[in-house]
C-alpha cells in the first residue's frame, strides 16, 4: 500500500487558473522526495493536496487508505505533517514549549506522551535551551527551527518541507541535513519542495520535477542531470559537480566529489 | 574613494552587545565586495552602515563614521544619502512603496520624493527601465509582478535616483535559480558601467564568480579582506575560515583531487567553474 | 494573487474627466437628493444622469455586477423593512394579519430607497472610472494631507496581500490541527491562533516598509512632485465652482425651509 497515491489528478483555482494538469504520482513508505519546479510550475499546489489542503477538482488522492476527499487537514495532520516556509505565519503562543505543545495537543496526544516527545523533539532540533522563551524574542533562524520542531512533535509518519532552506547559511543547511536523514533513519516518508538542486541531491535519490502542471521527470538525480532538453524546458540548471561532469564528457553525471573523483580516476 | 569606514562600532539599542566591533574598511571606486559570514554575523548591520540607515534610522549606539563621497553620513540626512548609496534588500514584495499602481509610477517614486520634475522624471525612469530591460512592465501592477520581476523594479527604483553605489543584502535569496542568475548578471553589468557593489550572499560560487574582493564578516568583525583567488590559494590559508563561511566546490574538489594524486596544484585552487573545467580537462 | 481596486482601465468621456470634477458631482448628488424633497426626484436622476454616465464610462458590465450583487439587496431589504415598521400613517393599503402596509409608507420607502440607489451608484460610477492614484493626487492638490493619502493608498494595495497572509496562515495552523470547520463554538476557538500571527506579521510588515520608503527618500524635504498629469480645463473649473455654489444654495434653502 503507497503512502501517498495519486491518480489523475487535475486542479483548477476559483480564478480559472488551471495548475494541475493530470498528475500520477505513488510515494512508497520511507521514501525521500524532492520536488522541483520553477515558481508557477504547481509543484507547492500538488504538495498541498497530500494534507488536504487542497481538494482535487477531478481524479483522487489518497494518504494511506484514505481518500483526502472525504477528510479535513487537521484530521489529516495526524498522518501528514506540513513545514511552511516562513515561521511568523504560525507562531503565537507565550512560549516556544506551548508552541511545541499545540500540535499534539489538537491531535489528542496524553499529556505524558506530549512532555515526552517535546523533549525528545527539542533535543532533536537542539532548541532545547530555548524551551521556555517567548518565540517573538528569537531571531528568524531560531523561529524556522521552533516551526520545524512544532510539526515533529505531531510525529506524523508523512513529513512535507515547504523550501526549509531558504534565507538559511550554510551551516543551518548542514543542520537541515543532518535532521532530515535523522528521520529517514526512523522510516519517516519525506517530501521536500526546493529548487537548490544542491541540497536535493544530499537528502534524496528521487527528484519530481514538475513544469506547467505536470510531472515532467521523475527519476534519479543522475538520470535527470542527463536530459538536458526536459532540464531546459523545465528552466533548471544542474548543480555545479554534476553540471561540471557532462561537460568534461563523463558518461555519466557525478552526484558528488567522492563520485567525480571515482569516475575521474577510472576514466585514467 | 567611493566608501570608508573609520572605527565603526555599533550596538543596536537595548542589546548589551555591540553587532559591529570597529570595522574599518576603504571601498574604492568600481569595486565589487562580496560580504560573507554566518547568520547573524553582522552583514545586515554592515549594509544599514554602508548606507546611512545607521544611525539615521536604527537609532542604537555608534562609535566611528562612514564617510560616502567625502561626507561624514552622520552629518547628512538620510534622503540625501540614498542618492549616493542605495539600498536593495532580500524580500521584493516588502519593497514596494504601497502607494503605486503600475511599474512605472513605482519606479518613478524616489524621484517625486526628490522633488524632480516631471520631465526629467518620465526620461531618467524609462532610461533605467530599458536598461535593465523591464520596459515592458512599465503599465503593469507591481503586485502582479513574479519575485524576480519585483525585484527587478526594486533595482530600478533605487537606481533612478543614480547612486554611485549599490548595496545589496541577499538579493536572490528569495528567488528561484533563473531570476537568481538574472539578478547577479545584472549586477555585474552595473558593475562594468562603474557602480560600486557591495553585495551580501550565500551563494559562495556565484558570489566568488562575480566579486573582485570578498569581505568575511563574524561575530562583527572583518575576518578576512582579500580577492577571492588570493583566499583560496592555499589550503592552510582557508582551513581556519571553513567554520565561518563555505568554501566553493570546486575547491573542495581539487584538494579531494590533489589528495588522490589525481591533480597537481600550480596556481592555486580553481574557484570558478570555467577554471575548475580547465584544470581538470583530459 | 490578483490585484483589483474597483478601477476598470477604459478609453471614456467619463474616464478623461478630471477626479475633482468628478467628486463635486458625487457630492453635489448627495446634497440634492436631501434637499429637495420630490419623491421621484433620486429615482430620475438616477435614470437620466446616472444610467447614461454608465453609458459613456463604458461599465455597464461591471456597474450592474456589483449592484445586483450587493446594491439591490441591501435597497430591497431596506425598503421592506420600511414598508412593515413605519410608524404612524393612516391610508392602509394591504393587510396581513398584525402588519398593515400603509401608502405613507411605501412612498417613504420608496423615496429611501432610491436615494440609497442614487447614493450607491454614484460612489460606484466615481470609482469604476478613476484611477486612485489619481484621486489621492487630485486631493493632495487641494491640500489633503499627502500621509493620510498614503495610508488610504497603501490599504487598497495591501489588502490583497493581507488577505493572502491570511490564508497562509490558516494553512499553516490547519496542518497543525487546528480544526475549523464545526460548529460556532469551534470557529470562536480557532480565531486566536489565526488572528495573532495575523497581528505580529503585519507589524513587522510594516517596519520593513518604513525602511523601503526610507530608501526611496520618502523623509525628503523637497517639496514633492508627481509623475502623473492630471488633466483639468478651464471648462470643469468653473462647472465645478458653480456646482458647489450650487450647492450651498440648495443647503441654505433646505435649512430655510427646516427652520420656517
Amino acid at each position: 500500500m503507497p503512502k501517498i497515491l495519486v491518480e489523475r489528478l487535475e486542479f483548477t483555482y476559483p480564478s480559472g487558473l488551471k495548475a494541475l494538469k493530470g498528475i500520477d504520482l505513488k510515494i512508497e513508505n520511507g521514501e525521500s522526495i524532492v520536488v522541483i519546479g520553477e515558481n508557477g510550475s504547481g509543484k507547492t499546489t500538488l504538495v498541498k493536496h497530500f494534507n488536504g489542503l487542497l481538494k482535487p477538482s477531478s481524479g483522487q488522492v489518497w494518504i494511506g487508505k484514505k481518500n483526502s476527499k472525504n477528510y479535513t487537514t487537521a484530521e489529516l495532520s495526524r498522518t501528514v505533517g506540513y513545514v511552511f516556509q516562513n515561521p511568523e505565519n504560525q507562531l503565537f503562543k507565550e512560549t516556544v514549549r506551548e508552541e511545541l505543545n499545540f500540535g499534539p495537543k489538537n491531535i489528542g496526544f496524553s499529556e505524558d506522551k506530549i512532555k515526552d516527545i517535546v523533549v525528545k523533539i527539542a533535543n532533536l532540533t537542539d532548541i532545547y535551551n530555548i524551551l521556555d522563551s517567548n518565540p517573538r524574542e528569537l531571531n528568524f533562524f531560531q523561529k524556522q527551527w521552533v516551526a520545524i520542531a512544532s510539526t515533529l512533535t505531531m510525529d506524523s509518519k508523512i513529513l512535507i518541507l515547504d523550501e526549509p532552506n531558504t534565507s538559511q547559511d550554510f551551516l543551518g543547511v548542514e543542520k537541515l541535513i543532518r535532521l532530515i536523514n535523522n528521520l529517514l533513519i526512523k522510516n519517516k516518508t519525506l517530501i521536500t519542495i526546493t529548487h537548490d538542486l544542491d541540497f536535493a541531491l544530499k537528502i534524496s535519490n528521487r527528484f519530481i520535477v514538475i513544469n506547467d502542471g505536470r510531472i515532467v521527470l521523475d527519476s534519479s538525480p543522475q538520470n535527470i542531470f542527463t536530459k538536458q532538453q526536459e532540464l531546459i524546458k523545465a528552466n533548471l540548471i544542474p548543480p555545479p559537480i554534476p553540471r561540471l561532469g557532462i561537460s568534461l564528457g563523463f558518461k555519466y553525471p557525478p552526484l558528488n566529489i567522492d563520485d567525480f573523483v571515482n569516475i575521474y580516476s577510472s576514466s585514467q | 574613494m567611493a566608501i570608508k569606514i573609520k572605527n565603526l562600532s555599533y550596538s543596536y539599542s537595548g542589546a548589551k552587545k555591540e553587532t559591529l566591533k570597529n570595522i574599518n574598511i576603504d571601498i574604492f571606486d568600481g569595486q565589487l565586495c562580496g560580504v560573507l559570514g554566518r547568520n547573524l554575523a553582522g552583514k545586515s548591520t554592515l549594509c544599514y552602515a554602508l548606507t546611512g540607515f545607521i544611525p539615521h534610522f536604527f537609532k542604537g549606539r555608534i562609535k566611528g563614521k562612514v564617510i560616502i563621497d567625502n561626507l561624514d553620513t552622520a552629518n547628512l540626512p538620510l534622503y540625501k544619502i540614498v542618492t549616493k548609496a542605495g539600498l536593495v534588500l532580500q524580500n521584493p514584495f516588502n519593497q514596494l512603496s504601497g502607494e503605486k499602481f503600475t511599474v512605472f509610477e513605482e519606479v518613478a517614486f524616489g524621484l517625486e520624493n526628490l522633488g524632480f520634475s516631471r520631465n526629467e522624471m518620465i526620461e531618467r525612469v524609462e532610461e533605467i527601465l530599458k536598461r535593465i530591460k523591464i520596459y515592458d512592465l512599465k503599465d503593469r501592477s507591481p503586485y502582479n509582478l513574479s519575485g524576480g520581476q519585483q525585484q527587478l523594479v526594486s533595482i530600478a527604483s533605487v537606481l533612478v535616483m543614480k547612486p554611485n553605489i549599490l548595496v545589496l543584502d541577499e538579493p536572490t535569496s528569495q528567488l528561484d535559480p533563473i531570476n537568481s542568475k538574472l539578478i547577479f548578471s545584472l549586477v555585474k553589468e552595473l558593475n562594468r558601467e562603474g557602480i560600486t557593489i557591495i553585495i551580501v550572499e550565500h551563494k559562495i560560487e556565484e558570489i566568488v564568480e562575480l566579486a573582485d574582493r570578498i569581505l568575511l564578516i563574524e561575530d562583527g568583525e572583518i575576518l578576512l579582506d582579500e580577492s577571492p583567488h588570493e583566499i583560496f590559494k592555499s589550503l592552510k590559508k582557508y582551513e581556519k575560515y571553513i567554520k565561518y563561511m563555505r568554501q566553493p566546490c570546486y575547491v573542495k574538489l581539487a584538494q579531494k583531487m590533489e589528495e588522490e594524486g589525481l591533480w597537481e596544484k600550480i596556481n592555486g585552487y580553481p574557484i570558478t567553474f570555467d577554471q575548475a573545467k580547465k584544470e581538470f580537462e583530459v | 494573487m490578483k490585484y483589483r481596486t474597483f478601477f476598470i482601465p477604459k478609453d471614456s468621456l467619463i474616464h478623461e474627466l478630471n477626479p475633482l470634477t468628478k467628486l463635486t458631482v458625487l457630492v453635489s448628488f448627495i446634497i440634492a437628493i436631501f434637499a429637495l424633497e420630490w419623491i421621484h426626484f433620486p429615482l430620475l436622476l438616477f435614470l437620466l444622469v446616472d444610467i447614461p454616465t454608465i453609458l459613456i464610462g463604458r461599465v455597464f458590465k461591471e456597474f450592474f455586477k456589483i449592484i445586483l450583487k450587493v446594491g439591490l439587496p441591501l435597497i430591497l431589504f431596506v425598503f421592506i423593512f420600511q414598508v412593515i415598521f413605519y410608524p404612524g400613517g393612516e391610508k392602509v393599503l394591504l393587510e396581513f394579519s398584525v402588519v398593515k402596509i400603509k401608502l405613507e409608507a411605501i412612498i417613504f420607502s420608496y423615496l429611501l430607497g432610491s436615494r440609497i440607489l442614487v447614493i450607491i451608484s454614484a460612489f460606484l460610477i466615481f470609482l469604476l472610472t478613476t484611477n486612485p492614484g489619481y484621486i489621492m493626487n487630485s486631493l493632495t492638490s487641494i491640500g489633503f494631507p499627502r500621509t493620510v493619502s498614503y495610508v488610504i493608498l497603501s490599504t487598497l494595495n495591501i489588502f490583497p496581500y493581507i488577505q493572502s497572509k491570511a490564508n497562509s496562515i490558516l494553512d499553516a495552523q490547519k496542518s497543525r490541527g487546528l480544526e475549523v470547520e464545526g460548529n460556532i463554538f469551534i470557529k470562536i476557538k480557532s480565531l486566536i491562533p489565526l488572528i495573532i500571527p495575523l497581528l505580529f506579521s503585519s507589524i513587522s510588515d510594516v517596519e520593513q516598509r518604513a525602511l523601503a520608503l526610507e530608501v526611496r527618500a520618502f523623509s525628503s524635504l523637497y517639496p514633492k512632485t508627481s509623475i502623473l498629469k492630471i488633466k483639468d480645463s478651464l471648462p470643469q473649473k468653473t462647472f465645478r465652482i458653480i456646482t458647489l455654489i450650487f450647492c450651498l444654495i440648495l443647503i441654505i434653502y433646505k435649512f430655510y425651509l427646516i427652520i420656517f
